[in-house]
């Protein structure tokens, strides 16, 4: 039976030169798919059906995984690839089915970094914020 | 030779937990009388010295696939010394993408590795 997807489910991560790195805690990803259908019509509001295009051609569709546990070492790695402008393919994938999405040639598109540090489960981790225009996604039917 | 580049330096309690599972593979040959035919465990640390490069990977590659079985804290500081393609250490992150085979071929080199330094800490001639 298909169903969607759960994070306590599967695993996410990133490819860089060859090399597959699994983060071990995550707590939320989230993807946004910038590319739109959107209808429009003259003014005169006559046509009931309108006229579809597209809009978001140029924009990249982006991921954002907040990781909860890293080793020091693969921080290290995405800031190095963050400040040459690196290119990585990040992914989710289900463990149980192996459905999942990955963005490839992705860009970090914001500098990996805890944005507070202090008491409370927020300030422990990160957010890896990565931008594609080649997203694949993978769902079976059944 | 597996892929990954190992280091040379040893140093941490990593280092140290590295070199008594190194260790941990060399005391499963005491055990193993089909490798090493001393009883005594002097005259075993003189043996396994006085092989050369070659000899000591072949008979670690026997007590890394055949002889202990290593806990996890002690394979990932074994892993921690070899480092892949982005000079990243073998952590969490990366172990588990590894087959078997493969780590047990790291396990391998840094053991190694390792031994290029010292082998027993009884050892005399180093």
């Amino acid at each position: 039976m298909a169903k969607l997807f759960q994070i306590s489910e599967g695993d996410a991560g990133f490819s860089y030169n060859g090399a597959n790195y699994t983060f071990s805690d995550v707590d939320t990803l989230e993807y946004i798919y910038n590319k739109k259908n959107r209808l429009t019509r003259g003014a005169s509001g006559q046509n009931k059906v309108g006229i579809t295009y597209k809009e978001g051609l140029k924009t990249p569709d982006t991921l954002e995984i907040r990781v909860v546990d890293c080793s020091v070492a693969i921080y290290k790695l995405l800031l190095t690839i963050f400040n040459k402008g690196g290119r990585i393919s990040a992914w989710f994938i289900d463990r149980s089915t192996g459905e999942g999405m990955t963005f490839k040639a992705a860009a970090i598109r914001d500098k990996p970094r805890q944005t507070s540090i202090g008491e409370g489960e927020d300030t422990i981790g990160f957010t890896l914020g990565v931008e594609s225009f080649d997203v694949t996604e993978k769902m079976n039917d059944e | 030779m597996s892929k990954y580049k190992i280091d040379t330096e040893f140093r941490g309690i990593t280092g140290a937990k590295a070199y008594h599972a190194a260790l941990t593979f060399v005391r499963s040959l005491y055990y193993m009388p089909m490798i090493c035919l001393e009883r005594d465990y002097f005259k075993a640390v003189e043996w396994f010295e006085t092989l050369d490069e070659d000899q000591r990977r072949k008979v670690l590659k026997v007590a890394i696939d055949d002889g202990a079985m290593l806990e996890d804290d002690e394979i990932h500081a074994l892993l921690f010394f070899a480092r892949d393609q982005n000079d990243v250490p073998l952590g969490k992150e990366s172990i588990n993408g590894l087959e078997a085979f493969e780590i047990s071929e790291v396990i391998l080199d840094v053991c190694c590795e390792i031994f290029k330094k010292k082998v027993f800490f009884c050892q005399m001639s180093k």
